[in-house]
């Protein structure tokens, strides 16, 4: 019994040493350090040993978790979007199909109100936009209304709204393709605006569905029409009420 | 007929290890773990899954079956089983060859149940894709085996055997990206000297990185990675592995 007292004075000592310690590291908590600085395309597919997929998946998923591990909820203005701008375009390099990046950008990160971070957005989903495969113009859709609605910048919106009228996805919607004479008309480009959305339509008439060119005569006649002065009222105006 | 007797008493061995049991239940605990990740992402849920399982079991198995290799192998030359069986009228050619097959069929089995797994994931499976992984796989996984038969018969210990095994698989992943920066970056000195080596390097190294993409299992087999190339490369590199290993086990002295 007298040999195990000192084993056991030794334990007893180190746990309180243990005990005093944890009173001082229970309330040390990580200081997140903001968006790190996306890796390049080789560390990124490096890490994660040559599988792009997986590097793509897995980035997505810390993408979509990034400040909020340790229950801490942060608002979207504390995000640095210039780096948040270089992961987004290291997961388009990783997969250029995947809609999950681009769905995070626009729904999630988008969601801020701030205009200069919105711009950040805005630069990557211009560029997913303009790939014709799949849906992808959609995004380019998305980010016609951030600059519109969120960053009221009608210039950006304009160029960003020809682009989507020219990608040349066979599954473009019309009104993806109308989407200019929209933009022109919320600056007050109407006449602009009327030679478009008529040219569109003379260009379309015979593999656009009625319902679509319904809506165009009507918006050409009783939305622009009225506005425009010294404007020739197209005949087809005449089957419009 | 000595062959397949060995080949019979190295897959007692492993079954006695219970290597399949324990990755089955290695592969439950990967596959649920990865259903749960998947579940907590925004869209794409399934996908996140299939992904996140692929490249779980894929480690997994080539874990499992190196980790048995070498340790088998060690154990086999410290008891002197080998010297025993080498008295035996088994040239070690044979014994060689026996333990190949028996270690490519071990690899066969851990493939059939991790592409088995993935195919019954949930989500849209893509059938040409599946199968073109699962043979990526088995592939892999005989050549990592042949590879930690190697590294156990030439190195003595079983840790630093095992280190090496890792190194060589982590290498063959990463040549791809290194060739990559070697033809786009072209150095000058000192670099120049490093790049001529490593050009030199990826000769005997597989390409790993071609291998096993899980972007298969989404979006289905490309062009560029189709199954003869794999299996010519898997054929090629199994030639230049094993023979290194009958050239080591053959000058051996007992």
């Amino acid at each position: 019994m007298r040999k195990l007292i000192l084993p056991y004075l030794s334990f007893s000592f180190f746990l309180m040493i243990n005990i005093v310690f944890w009173t001082y590291s229970k309330n040390v908590q990580m200081v997140w350090a903001n968006v790190p600085q996306a890796p390049s395309e080789f560390k990124a597919t490096t890490s994660f040993l040559g599988d792009r997929q997986m590097a793509y998946r897995a980035y997505a998923y810390i993408l979509q978790n990034m400040g909020s591990v340790d229950g801490k909820v942060l608002s979207l203005r504390e995000y640095n979007y210039e780096s948040l701008r270089g992961w987004f375009f290291l997961e388009h390099a990783l997969d250029p199909k995947s809609d999950i990046a681009p769905a995070l950008a626009a729904y999630y990160y988008g969601s801020t109100k701030d205009e200069e971070d919105l711009k950040y957005i805005i630069d990557y989903l211009k560029v997913v936009g303009q790939s014709p495969e799949g849906q992808k113009w959609r995004w380019l859709g998305h980010a016609v209304y951030l600059a519109r609605h969120q960053v009221n910048d009608n210039d950006l919106a304009l160029e960003l709204a020809y682009l989507l009228a020219d990608n040349k996805s066979p599954s473009l919607a019309s009104w993806a393709k109308q989407m200019p004479v929209f933009v022109l008309k919320g600056r007050g480009d109407n006449a602009l605006a009327y030679k478009i959305m008529l040219n569109i339509l003379i260009s379309n008439v015979d593999t656009m569905h009625p319902n679509e060119i319904f809506y165009m005569k009507d918006y050409i006649c009783n939305t622009l029409l009225p506005t425009i002065k010294g404007e020739q009222r197209p005949p087809f105006c005449d089957d419009i009420q | 007929m000595m062959v397949f007797s060995l080949v019979k008493y190295v897959l007692t061995a492993a079954f006695r290890d219970k290597i399949l049991i324990a990755f089955v239940v290695l592969a439950a605990v990967g596959v649920s773990l990865s259903m749960f990740l998947g579940s907590s992402a925004m869209s794409e849920k399934d996908q996140f899954s299939a992904v996140f399982a692929a490249g779980t079991l894929r480690i997994g198995s080539f874990v499992t079956l190196i980790l048995f290799v070498i340790f088998y192998i060690r154990k086999s030359f410290e008891t002197r089983d080998v010297e025993y069986m080498l008295s035996r009228p088994v040239s070690r050619l044979q014994f060689l060859t026996a333990h190949s097959l028996s270690f490519s069929f071990l690899a066969f089995l851990l493939a059939v149940i991790t592409t088995s797994v993935i195919f019954s994931m949930p989500g849209p499976q893509n059938m040409e894709g599946n199968l073109l992984w699962g043979l990526s796989l088995f592939v892999e996984l005989v050549l990592v085996s042949n590879v930690a038969l190697f590294f156990s018969v030439v190195l003595s210990s079983s840790v630093v055997a095992t280190l090496a095994t890792i190194a060589f698989y982590t290498l063959s992943r990463m040549i791809g990206g290194i060739l990559g920066i070697i033809a786009a970056e072209p150095e000058g000195g000192a670099m120049l000297v490093l790049q001529k080596i490593m050009l030199l390097i990826s000769m005997i190294i597989p390409r790993f990185d071609l291998m096993g993409q899980s972007a298969w299992l989404i979006y289905g087999a490309q062009d560029s990675i189709n199954w003869p190339f794999i299996l010519s490369q898997g054929l090629v590199f199994y030639g230049l592995v094993f023979t290194a290993s009958y050239v080591d086990f053959k000058r051996k002295q007992f």
